[in-house]
């Protein structure tokens, strides 16, 4: 059904592929190890992960300490790696996992967290783990389709893929590099609060489809939040259906109504 | 679609989960909750308050407060893209420390007191000494905030001391425009972005500074058409990572790699020559020094200065192989294609920026590479109005409004003429530009200080100035010099401020913006600021209006009016600088009104209040059909698109300096930095900005979700200098220059890479202000610092041991 599933009868194929994506991910993980060259690192990783919260004092949902920091390449003998609850390195895996994920869903949970990686409803949701490369394909690695790591499920990206991930996405996570002084007293708390409207459409009669209660701009992809790899508490009940705004209507009152005034005849 | 049985059972457990799930998710009440969410916010246009790009924002309104945005889909800028900043514009105005009390400093500590006194202590600081008063803005004032203190100083003080912060980032830009083409602002626009087939980027990071207009070029990429990325930088940033070539130089070298175009241009005799001679003069500098119109040239004389040039020499000097310079004079000596350039900071902080500037024209002039959609030179800016505001109003220390000059007796007459002033009254000496406004300021009134007291706007002087130490700190210790702040946070400038005014912000008041491409955008009042703050603009009548009261002669008009006589329909003056009455009449459409009369002479001619309102903004000049409607143009000095150009001369400069239609090519030759790396400063050290904080940090530092991202400055440095110095990643690093030291964190391999020899620290950190040991050297012809070059040394902190997790939350 959905393109990372692999088809019986194709093992060969099958099989060079793992080969391939074990490749992949061992040069890509090797990449992002090197990237860090301090033998103090995995102190430092930790110091980052439990100051953030204290230093900010800004709340977050996921679990900061479910970062895994990496050490240098001298000291991998000396620690116990491999497949294990926070690390798998096969992305073949990692892509056909995503429905086996736990059956309670704790719907507050999820919308909690849902709710805290965006400012509003509609802001670009900021990444929930530290962001240093540059480039697209890093991030489309995981992201192009969803992936699951641990317990948890990186999204696939809900539009078209723009070239430029960081232009909007930031990470929360703050930079691999810590830093505590203070000489100006500021105030980083914000009172800022966002419209989050995160409800069910409304219905024009019992048993008739919901309209889809966002906007849909940047969100053509349904299916990246409301598929089998999407957060629980929101997915179809109907992930057989492919053409989803065939009954489910966007809703101006969502949208830039002004725009919408215009365009409609 | 080829189902497996497993896959349908997978698929129906999972829709009675979900549906279980959905129900607990959102109970019987969610529909009446999402309608009442949806139809409670009210969405109205603004452009982002942020850089110069100019995207427009719907900002959603509810409960008077701001709660969501959106980028808007009607604005030809972004097409209803943002970046992460724009996207959280909206949260810049919830920060918990925004100021909502006037404040004055008794014993050295600020005390609230009420709008009245505040309002009498500015006035009577003016009052004692008009002539050591001086008025310091910003890109950021809105249209009719700056054409206010304009008119506030000049035409009621007739004195010139206002500068804005624009001197410190794109004061090159403007004298380049001006002696290439005698009129300020690109003659191009965004559009070039979509035509261009190269898009050679100088010293400029647009992914990260510019992301709407980068993405604008690289989604056309992803779209399948082909266009080529040149970054020719300092360092190998995001930018980098989307270019096909990068061309690293030797910091100052810019100069010579422009004149290696030249050169290749003339060698290959691949010059346009039809252009070049029906459109074009050549230029030089005078002999003796530096001016901003230099003495005429000749082709011959051009070519010969050009000589040395040759791409070896080049790659002796800039470290960019000669083939490389061979290559991009080929480019532009194609015919068959368009070339963009752009370039922001890395061009104009520049101690030679307005000849970085000259010669970046030079080369698209010598090139034919002008006059089409996508032949285009174009600076960015870097503050939403730096052009609206700091340029078109001309809020600079020798400037009035519309491109006019103060030094200019006719120019002096039209202001006077119609601010209804006395002739005589605006003071024809050019008054102090920021650094030397500020180096005054900080020097004891005997011994050249004569600056007493400086009102500062909508910008963070005590972090943004370089040389901080001279030009800013020393204040503290001269008691009778009084410092001004209308701020929203408290900053580094507040932090030495006699007076702190409270400033509303954005969709707090009514604004107008210019970006960098002529376009002039409008928004309403949507939120009321928090507690007392009030607009910057009403702040200025207010004052002016005090003085006014205390019979200060110059706040009247010829007729004895108050200068900022502001009527309403019934041709009654209303009271606006009573706070209660500021709104009774659109103030921003009234001085937007006389200040575009002020806009035709330079054919800068802005569009009616009412259309910039029915607009997502309009590209002056902005010309009146015969049916009334009005339109933008996109190209200026194209005929095709600028009405302003005769019928059948295709290009014309209508302003050129030499008064016959031509451009100027100039000649520039390279010289050294004022400060480079010796054997005791060895490392050149580069200032800049980062995708998630704009300039001091003042409104993005207080968005979490932007300062999560990037909560601290560092320092970027290349691996193999910080081996060399075993320094690893996260050490602490001491950065030293001749001004002083500062400590920062290391950052190796992170989000851009130096050049060996080269350090890079960004400038919005206020708890690590590296502008307190960068340089203070000016352009000698547009006064503008160089904060991307100078000599320091880079070493481990002594003996630096690692805090354990504990002891740093402990600090906390």
């Amino acid at each position: 059904m959905a393109p990372y599933k692999t088809a019986p009868g194709k093992t060969h194929v099958r099989a060079t592929s793992i080969v391939l994506l074990v490749v992949v991910t061992a040069s890509v993980s090797g990449f992002f190890m090197g990237l860090r060259e301090t033998v103090s690192d995995t102190e430092h990783v930790h110091v980052m992960a439990t100051d953030h919260v204290a230093t900010h004092g800004t709340s977050f949902d996921h679990d900061p300490s479910a970062v895994t920091g990496a050490v240098t390449y001298s000291q991998l003998s000396a620690v116990r790696r491999g497949p294990n609850a926070m690390w798998e390195n096969s992305f073949s895996k990692l892509n056909t996992n995503i429905d086996d994920l736990p059956d309670d869903i704790d719907v507050e949970a999820q919308r909690a967290s849902r709710k805290a990686r965006r400012a509003y409803e509609g802001a670009p949701p900021v990444v929930p783990h530290p962001v240093v490369q540059t480039d697209s394909t890093s991030c489309l690695l995981c992201h192009k389709e969803a992936t699951r790591i641990g317990d948890r499920i990186a999204p696939a990206v809900s539009h078209r893929a723009y070239t430029s991930c960081t232009q909007c996405h930031v990470s929360d996570s703050g930079l691999p590099v810590e830093w505590n002084t203070g000489r100006f007293a500021m105030d980083s708390n914000s009172e800022f609060a966002g419209e989050h409207t995160t409800s069910a459409g409304t219905r024009a009669y019992e048993g008739a489809p919901p309209t889809i209660p966002h906007r849909t701009l940047m969100r053509e992809n349904c299916m990246s939040c409301h598929g089998e790899a999407g957060t629980s508490a929101i997915r179809t009940s109907h992930p057989d259906r492919q053409s989803c705004t065939q009954c489910h209507a966007p809703d101006a009152g969502y949208d830039q109504r002004e725009f919408l005034k215009t365009t409609f005849p | 679609m080829n189902c497996q049985r497993r896959d349908f059972l997978k698929a129906s457990a999972l829709a009675a989960a979900t549906a279980v799930a959905h129900q607990r998710a959102f109970g019987a009440s969610s529909a009446t909750d999402s309608k009442q969410a949806a139809s409670g916010i009210k969405w109205d246009k603004a452009p982002c308050r942020f850089c110069g790009t100019g995207c427009h924002v719907q900002v959603g309104v509810e409960n008077d407060k701001v709660v969501a945005i959106q980028g808007d889909q009607k604005a030809a800028v972004n097409k209803g893209l943002l970046c992460v900043k724009g996207y959280h514009v909206g949260g810049i105005l919830y920060g918990k420390d925004r100021l909502t009390t006037p404040q004055l400093r008794r014993n050295g500590k600020l005390e609230d007191i009420s709008w009245d006194e505040a309002i009498e202590v500015a006035a009577q600081k003016i009052y004692d000494a008009p002539e050591r008063f001086a008025f310091y803005g910003s890109g950021q004032w809105t249209i009719p905030e700056g054409y206010a203190a304009q008119k506030m100083i000049k035409g009621g003080l007739s004195n010139n001391h206002i500068d804005p912060n624009a001197r410190l980032c794109m004061a090159s830009a403007v004298t380049g425009y001006l002696s290439a083409f005698g009129v300020d602002e690109p003659a191009g626009c965004y559009d070039d972005l979509d035509a261009c087939d190269v898009l050679i980027m100088w010293g400029n990071n647009p992914a990260e500074m510019h992301p709407v207009l980068f993405s604008r070029v690289i989604d056309r990429r992803s779209r399948g058409e082909e266009v080529t990325l040149i970054d020719i930088g300092t360092r190998s940033t995001r930018t980098t990572e989307y270019c096909q070539e990068y061309l690293q130089f030797n910091p100052q070298t810019d100069l010579a790699i422009a004149n290696g175009i030249a050169h290749q241009l003339l060698k290959n005799d691949t010059w346009d020559k039809d252009f070049v001679g029906k459109f074009c003069n050549f230029r030089k500098d005078t002999d003796d020094k530096p001016s901003l119109f230099g003495q005429a040239s000749t082709f011959e004389e051009y070519k010969a200065l050009m000589a040395e040039y040759t791409p070896e020499h080049v790659e002796a000097l800039s470290g960019v192989p000669a083939e490389k310079i061979v290559y991009l004079g080929e480019l532009f000596g194609r015919k068959d294609i368009r070339i963009t350039s752009l370039w922001c900071m890395g061009v104009n902080q520049h101690t030679r920026g307005t000849n970085m500037n000259r010669l970046l024209h030079g080369i698209h002039l010598l090139s034919g590479h002008f006059g089409k959609p996508g032949d285009a030179p174009t600076s960015l800016t870097g503050q939403p109005s730096a052009c609206g505001t700091a340029r078109e109003v001309g809020t600079l220390a020798h400037a009035l409004p519309g491109g006019r000059i103060v030094k200019k007796e006719e120019h002096r007459r039209d202001c006077e003429k119609v601010w209804n002033v006395p002739e005589g009254r605006i003071n024809p000496k050019p008054g102090k530009h920021t650094v030397a406004m500020w180096e005054s300021f900080c020097q004891p009134t005997g011994e050249g200080g004569d600056i007493g007291t400086i009102w500062v706007q909508v910008t963070n002087p005590g972090h943004t100035l370089p040389n901080l130490k001279k030009l800013f700190t020393a204040k503290k210790d001269l008691d009778d010099k009084f410092l001004i702040v209308s701020e929203v946070y408290p900053t580094a400038t507040t932090e030495l401020a006699d007076l702190v005014l409270p400033a509303a912000m954005w969709v707090e008041k009514n604004g107008i913006f210019g970006n960098s491409e002529r376009r002039t955008q409008q928004w309403f009042k949507m939120v009321n600021p928090p507690g007392q703050a009030r607009d910057d603009c009403w702040m200025t009548i207010a004052v002016a209006h005090k003085l006014f009261e205390m019979g200060y002669p110059g706040m009247s008009d010829k007729d004895g009016n108050f200068l900022f006589d502001i009527k309403d329909e019934a041709g009654n003056t209303v009271p606006v600088w009573e706070w209660e009455h500021y709104y009774d009449v659109n103030v921003d459409e009234k001085l937007f009104e006389e200040y575009r009369k002020l806009t035709f002479k330079k054919h800068k001619d802005v569009a009616p209040y009412q259309e910039l309102v029915k607009s997502r903004g309009l590209r002056w000049p902005v010309v009146e059909n015969d049916n009334g409607t009005w339109s933008e143009t996109p190209f200026r000095f194209m005929e095709f698109s600028d009405r302003y150009v005769e019928k059948g001369k295709d290009l014309q400069f209508y302003h050129s300096v030499t008064k016959d239609d031509r451009a100027l090519i100039w000649f520039a030759p390279y010289e050294p930095a004022a400060e480079a790396p010796d054997e005791n400063y060895p490392t050149w050290l580069c200032t800049g900005r980062v995708l998630e904080h704009w300039h001091s940090g003042t409104m993005t530092r207080r968005v979490p979700q932007l300062r999560n991202a990037m909560p601290h400055a560092y320092v970027e440095m290349h691996p193999e200098d910080a081996a060399e110095k075993g320094l690893q990643n996260g050490d602490i690093a001491v950065i030293e220059t001749r001004r002083g030291k500062v400590e920062l964190p290391v950052w190796l391999n992170g989000r851009s890479k130096p050049a060996k020899g080269s350090v890079f620290v960004p400038f919005f950190d206020e708890q690590i202000m590296i502008n307190e040991i960068t340089l203070g050297e000016v352009d000698p012809i547009s006064k503008e610092p160089d904060y991307k070059k100078c000599a320091a040394v880079v070493y481990a902190k002594a003996s630096q041991p690692q805090p354990s997790p504990a002891e740093i939350n402990e600090l906390d």
